[in-house]
């Protein structure tokens, strides 16, 4: 071992990418496409599609890293169930529910005087959503998402609409409400060489088929068709900076036989999702970055939010053929989409409507009443379950500084902190959560059901602890994902949402890394010596 | 002779050892004299190598003995999973069979079902292997703390509060005794438990039970739930044994 502690260095890359997720692979694509060296450490297992096994018990796997993060506060995050370990990370196993934000989204303070604005319009981010809808493949009806901002329509039609979901759009109808088909990054039919989709609902599992754009079968092998190589159980455990701070030289990382090695670049991407991007920015700390790097504001790692969720359930009269479809649901409706509801909190909600539903696992038919045991729940499995039919509020949440990734005195098996992640929602979101959820109860009713129940209100989506913004004493990155206080230090992901609406994130953040990698490789001669 | 399937895979020898530690365990853990104790030994091995059909026995004695004697089997149940969960793991095991036992029937009077369908050896594997790999909605729950740990503290609290409230251990309560003391630990307000919070263990091994009796090949078709899996899984669970089916 070197007197740094290490037993090796690699050979200079252009690129170092923390993370095959979905956005650190996009990174890695456009890079080793526009002619970069590119090496992508990934701290999990590589992952391939024959290893996605059909089932909640077995796919538990690729979900978090447990041990590394303990949650705490009032409304405690999901940190393991919304993260991932491998490659292609959280993504792996996400629900492929695409939406644009809208583009009130961005302009929260201005508009609203909370939170804060992002440091760019819908408009700056739009050309991105569209190209990488083709990439992908979307599918859906543009022209019935009446709430749509302006974009190109989708590639593909929409997947098809089963029992359940035309039970539980009659409940909206009768309510004056408007569903549109469900926005989803799943083959509605044969795209691209991927197959379509069966509609067995086991997205949740991780598709293995192809017809979900997990990073598997969308830039991951694009990636590395461009020459990125990408190194799986290695984890990065430190960004090393040069000795005034001003820039990043490289990584530290462990690999999987213990050698500890520093890969030299002459760009640091960090994609590493919401809780890991801090919790390494924050264990980076050096002298000219007493507080961690990019953390000179004192806001890295602060204020990480979380959308405000909640399953409304309904039994039905009939059986409702909820084992088919996938698991993001069937509709979609925003028609609460709008900040000013006139019920005594600001901010929107959307509706995913008719998920496709397991027996079991924490979003499963059993997990949604907890309070059943014994003969009361084999009844209920028995005379119900086939019965159900379910839809979930997203509700929009807004970052308070108190929330957010700390690190602790502990340390993992790599020598690295572990990490605190404490969060309670707003007092806006307790609002918006009861009104919307109570809604909810009266549409399924209003669409024939029979008895109806919820679930708690929990955390969807790990969102902000890196915002992005013009004020480096208000924000960590700026427009692009670039620290304020490291010149070729980076930032992807969903961390950089100073607000996210209340739509599922994958998008947004993929369109988001698009953006940034396109700046940097058209400014690199400025970006990198 | 016909063995049953746990004493030929155990082979009987083994399966005699077994089932006698066992059996002092459990009988011990009762408070039952020797004698007596070595009455039900004698009847788990009987039962255990299927020389004696299990009605001829309940019909010998009083209803508590015959508490006794159904758990027996969930001592018998509880040393397969003893011998699976070795035998699939490298790593140890980090349930007793006295433990595992009291799981299987923790676990059975939550979900209906979950013994038979091997919920013991569903947790225990999972714990024996190690905690990336693990597939426990505990997982997913963000517990900290040792996973293990976790069960061992959880099932020992349950003890404690069955010998408070009935004087005798978890596995010797009547059903309505185990009902009700399950929808105490549910609430999450139990008095003088001491473990992980009450509500948390519940809903935890709830979350397990009904993954081996609804979340298999086999549990959809107990639901008559078309399973459709684009990838079968070879086996229920990671680590199961072989027997087992999907």
């Amino acid at each position: 071992m070197s007197r740094h502690g290490r037993d090796a260095a690699f050979p200079p890359v252009d690129v170092v990418i923390v993370g095959a997720g979905q956005t650190g692979s996009l990174m890695a694509e456009r890079f080793a496409r526009s002619g970069k060296r590119v090496v992508v450490f990934e701290a999990g297992p590589e992952r391939r599609l024959q290893q996605l096994v059909s089932s909640q018990i077995w796919s538990r796997a690729l979900k978090g890293t447990p041990g590394v993060a303990t949650t705490e506060g009032a409304n405690p995050l999901g940190v393991n169930f919304n993260t991932g370990q491998g490659s292609g990370g959280a993504a792996l196993h996400h629900y492929a529910c695409w939406f644009r934000l809208h583009p009130e989204d961005f302009e929260m303070k201005s508009r609203h005087g909370v939170a804060s604005d992002w440091p760019f319009g819908y408009e700056a981010l739009r050309p991105f959503y569209d190209r990488v809808q083709v990439e992908v493949g979307l599918s859906g009806d543009a022209g019935a998402e009446f709430w749509r901002p302006p974009g190109d329509p989708y590639p593909m039609p929409p997947l098809p609409v089963f029992r359940q979901g035309e039970i539980i759009a009659r409940g909206f109808a009768a309510r004056g409400l408007k569903t549109a088909p469900l926005p989803l990054a799943i083959n509605s039919v044969p795209y691209r060489g991927r197959p379509a989709c069966i509609y067995d609902g086991w997205c949740d599992a991780g598709c293995p088929t192809g017809a979900l754009a997990n990073p598997l079968v969308t830039y991951l092998p694009l990636a590395r068709e461009h020459g990125a190589r990408v190194v799986h159980d290695a984890r990065v455990t430190r960004i090393v900076t040069s000795n005034d701070g001003t820039r990043a030289v490289g990584a530290e990382v462990v690999l999987r036989d213990g050698r500890r090695v520093f890969q030299s670049a002459g760009l640091v991407v960090v994609a590493g999702f919401a809780m890991e991007t801090p919790r390494l920015l924050l264990a980076s700390a050096t002298s000219a970055h007493g507080r961690g790097l990019g953390n000179s504001s004192g806001l890295l790692g602060k204020g990480l939010y979380s959308h405000a969720a909640c399953t409304v359930f309904g039994r039905f009269p009939e059986q409702t053929d909820n084992h088919l479809g996938v698991s993001g649901g069937q509709l979609v409706c925003q028609d609460r989409y709008g900040k000013q509801q006139g019920a005594g909190f600001i901010g929107g909600y959307q509706w995913l409507i008719a998920h496709a539903l397991r027996p079991n696992d924490l979003l499963g038919i059993a997990g949604g009443r907890p309070d059943l045991f014994g003969a009361a729940l084999t009844r209920f499995m028995a005379e119900d379950a086939s019965h159900v039919g379910s839809m979930t509020l997203v509700g929009e949440s807004l970052p308070l500084a108190q929330n957010g990734v700390e690190l602790t005195e502990g340390r993992d098996g790599f020598g690295m902190p572990l990490a605190r992640v404490v969060h309670r929602f707003d007092d806006n979101a307790v609002r918006l959560h009861a009104h919307g959820t109570a809604e909810g109860q009266e549409i399924l009713r209003a669409a024939g059901a029979t008895s109806v129940w919820q679930g708690p209100m929990v955390g969807m989506h790990l969102l902000g602890g890196a915002a992005m913004g013009r004020d480096p004493a208000y924000s960590v990155t700026d427009e692009f994902g670039v620290l304020h206080d490291v010149a070729n230090l980076v930032v992807a992901g969903p961390s950089l949402f100073p607000t996210g609406g209340s739509v599922n994130p994958t998008f947004t953040a993929t369109a988001l890394a698009d953006r940034a990698a396109t700046h940097l490789i058209e400014h690199w001669g400025n970006m990198v010596r | 002779m016909r063995l049953s399937p746990w004493a030929a895979a155990l082979g009987v020898k083994t399966a005699r050892l077994v089932v006698c530690k066992v059996s002092e365990i459990l009988l011990g853990a009762v408070g039952l004299d020797a004698p007596l104790a070595w009455r039900f030994v004698g009847w788990g091995m009987m039962n255990g190598l299927g020389l004696m059909k299990k009605q001829q026995v309940l019909g010998a004695f009083d209803p508590r003995r015959r508490r006794v004697l159904k758990h027996m089997s969930l001592i018998g149940a509880a040393a397969v999973t003893y011998r699976e969960a070795v035998a699939g793991s490298r790593a140890g095991l980090s349930l007793d069979i006295a433990r595992l036992a009291r799981l299987s029937a923790w676990a059975e009077t939550l979900v209906p079902g979950a013994e038979a369908a091997g919920v013991a050896n569903f947790i225990a594997a999972q714990l024996a292997a190690p905690r990336q790999s693990a597939c426990l909605t505990l997982r997913y729950l963000d517990w900290a703390g040792d996973f293990p740990d976790f069960y061992r503290r959880g099932l020992d609290a349950l003890e404690r509060s069955a010998m408070a409230t009935h004087g005798r251990g978890f596995v010797m309560l009547a059903d309505a005794d185990r009902a009700a003391l399950a929808g105490r630990v549910a609430s999450g307000s139990i008095d003088g438990w001491q473990g992980p919070p009450a509500g948390l263990f519940y809903f935890a091994v709830r979350s397990d039970a009904v993954d081996v009796v609804y979340g298999t090949v086999q549990g959809f078709a107990r639901l008559n739930v078309p399973y459709r899996a684009h990838i079968a899984p070879v086996r229920p669970w990671p680590g199961a044994w072989r027997g087992r089916r999907s």
